[in-house]
């Protein structure tokens, strides 16, 4: 298990240092340099021979190597530049903004396991019959429609229509994060209550269940006592591994509803062409990524014996 | 995977010698080294074979997450849903249920193209064309679909907006599955450090999640419905060339691949005629689900203001622009919005039909 990790910890490193790279070669594609950004975000005429002496202040005429490590090293040391907008310091501020991302990933991934598992498995059990059909219907709508047409949706019969909850987040309403929750949670059970459905047909046509139910075992004891059970592992691993799209997806859900996460900063740092800050997120969200990736691997691979056994057969 | 290839080509004497070789070789059959793997027996082989591709499926599994979105992760672990349709075969003319569903989805796509394509000359009015007399009219006889804030009639601009969000998915698709699938075939066929380096570039795009990516790439280039497009190739050509990687690697050392070569016939031929139509089904399947997906996400950024700019009647830059009006106007979101998800709907009844019709991975059991 220990050499495992090892391994795993290992080949994570020139990932990481890829993803540096691109978060860096990433800002070289804007049109502009840094100087230019400034300009235009302050709106005044500055001189040529001010501009070339904030260039060099900046070190922008150093080779692209030497800015790379320049750059590199002020990550490391916790300092990704400042805002051109606020002036704020960029790691602080994307720090501010985190919590409000996971808030909302971690209450969707809550709410989708509480709509997606029942309804999957219930979806496996009465296959073909109508229960099925309804909830595979509702699936494929669920896949088909866009996030943000629904949560434009959500937002008109909920907010607009029944005025039950606000269209968009105030400062210390625990109400806000109910819709973007909820559109999230919806996107994401449409895909996952397939793949549940998909792993209990699975579990269920395999020959150990044919064998219970010949001995006479009823089919809801097999059902609880084996099936589940052994389905429960692959379907707790994919939803893992679907936090990674959240992650990305949350962006356009949470500029929707003004919800504060690190989503909205980036849209809203794109439109101000404010790059230390998408920078800052790009990269921070990839590592996040890689690492919840990482854990769930090892977890995974910690839980199913399986796994191991496969492995050692090797 | 088909073994009818390697046995119609038997004929070869080199090939049929490997029978009486076949206990000598077993030790070497587990050895990945080229070579050993060509002198062992059909039966080795195809042992080898399924165990190569469970070890590709399982390594590709293991290594990331977004990889193989965990959709298409199912499928493959589970072998394709209702794969137990195939088996069902319909009254009528002994077409397989499959093969129907199938047809049916693709004269389905046909028809929505062909909305897509000639509608625009259909429709009753210029998409572009503003009229502020009759701006922000609820849907009616005269326009269907109601009006816009300038006074755009609706439905003229949401069958023009397929040309825009529909084509620049399907172009979108093609460029990453012929790209990202090249570089996989290079690298699968060819191996070395060309190989490791391709992927592990790919495992860099890998590891960022989803849109994120996607998000700042358009937002830099600022080059409009473009820009979005390019965005989203850089996120989702690794999916394509670790896919036909694993596939070709799969095949390449099958007996119907070594004949070929004894035959004279040049690697890039071997690759183009003989390994790619055996391994086109996955690919196509890939490719398929990823449209629906791929008009979301160009819908996704140009909501966003990533992608196509104003007046291009884009369903999600439409939606972008008639946000602030859904209190009162809601028919200006609802359009698009209904369009796009018809569009993605159609596309993943076809992606499914595809699937259940090209996935050769169907369970034995």
């Amino acid at each position: 298990m220990g050499r495992y990790i090892g391994k795993r910890l290992l080949q994570l490193i020139p990932v990481l240092i890829g993803i540096t790279i691109l978060s860096f070669a990433l800002m070289q594609l804007a049109s502009g340099d840094v100087v230019d950004a400034m300009i235009e975000n302050s709106g005044m005429a500055v001189s040529e021979e001010a501009q070339e002496a904030t260039r060099e202040q900046l070190g922008l005429n150093l080779p692209i190597w030497q800015q790379y490590f320049n750059w590199l090293g002020g990550v490391l040391t916790g300092d990704m530049g400042t805002s051109y907008v606020s002036g704020l310091n960029v790691m602080d501020s994307f720090a501010s903004h985190l919590p409000y991302t996971i808030a909302l990933a971690f209450t969707s991934i809550v709410l989708t396991v509480v709509i997606s598992f029942p309804l999957g498995i219930i979806s496996a059990v009465k296959k073909n019959k109508a229960a099925d059909y309804v909830i595979r219907i509702l699936s494929f709508i669920g896949n088909a429609l866009p996030g943000f047409f629904l949560a434009l949706l959500l937002l008109y019969v909920f907010a607009v229509q029944l005025k039950w909850l606000p269209a968009i987040t105030s400062n210390g309403d625990w109400r806000g994060i109910i819709l973007p929750t909820v559109t999230l949670a919806i996107a994401m059970s449409a895909k996952y209550i397939r793949q549940i459905r998909a792993t209990m047909l699975d579990e269920l046509g395999r020959d150990y269940v044919n064998g219970l139910r010949s001995r006479g075992i009823p089919e809801r004891t097999i059902l609880t006592k084996s099936v589940l059970k052994a389905s429960l592992l692959t379907m707790s691993t994919l939803l893992a591994l679907s936090i990674g799209s959240l992650l990305g997806g949350t962006a356009i859900v949470e500029s929707i509803f003004m919800w504060p996460g690190v989503g909205k900063m980036a849209v809203d740092a794109i439109t101000m062409r404010d790059y230390p800050v998408i920078q800052a997120y790009v990269m921070w969200m990839a590592i996040i990524f890689v690492c919840v990736n990482l854990v769930a691997d090892i977890l995974y691979h910690k839980i199913d014996p399986r796994i191991r056994l496969e492995e050692g057969a090797k | 995977m088909s073994r009818k290839p390697a046995s119609s080509k038997r004929t070869t004497n080199r090939l049929a010698n490997r029978h009486t070789n076949r206990s000598s070789n077993r030790a070497a059959s587990r050895t990945s080294s080229r070579s050993a793997a060509r002198k062992s027996s059909y039966a080795q082989q195809y042992q080898e074979l399924n165990f190569r591709q469970q070890e590709y499926q399982h390594a590709e599994y293991k290594q990331s997450g977004s990889l193989l979105t965990t959709d298409d992760l199912s499928s493959l672990q589970v072998g394709g849903r209702d794969s137990e349709q195939d088996k069902q075969v319909g009254p009528v003319y002994g077409m397989t249920k499959t093969k129907r569903h199938f047809i049916v989805a693709s004269v389905l796509v046909i028809i929505f193209l062909l909305v897509v394509i000639f509608g625009g000359a259909l429709v009753p009015y210029n998409p572009y064309a503003q009229d502020l007399m009759n701006a922000r009219q609820a849907p009616s006889a005269a326009h269907l679909l109601g009006t816009d804030q300038f006074g755009r009639d609706l439905l003229s601009r949401v069958i023009e907006g397929g040309k825009f969000t529909v084509f620049a998915s399907l172009i979108l698709v093609a460029f990453i599955t012929l790209f990202g699938g090249l570089l996989g075939a290079i690298c699968g066929w060819r191996g070395g450090w060309l190989d490791t380096l391709i992927m592990r570039i790919s495992d860099v795009f890998l590891a960022f999640p989803g849109m994120v990516f996607a998000i700042a790439v358009a937002g830099v280039l600022t080059g409009g419905l473009m820009s979005a497009v390019i965005a989203l190739a850089c996120i989702s050509w690794p999916k394509y060339a670790r896919l036909v990687r694993g596939l070709v690697l799969s095949t390449k050392n099958m007996a119907y691949v070594d004949a070929a070569r004894m035959s004279g016939k040049k690697g890039i031929t071997i690759l183009m005629c003989d390994i790619m139509p055996n391994i086109a089904g996955p690919i196509i399947v890939t490719a398929a689900i990823d449209i629906g997906h791929m008009i979301i996400e160009i819908a996704g950024l140009s909501f966003l203001g990533l992608g196509a700019q104003v007046p291009t009647p884009e369903w999600g830059a439409m939606m972008s622009n008639g946000r602030s009006l859904i209190q009162l106007y809601p028919w200006i979101i609802l359009a698009p919005g209904t369009a796009c998800f018809i569009a993605v709907a159609v596309f993943n009844i076809f992606a499914d039909a595809c699937r259940d019709m090209f996935d050769p991975k169907i369970r034995e059991a």
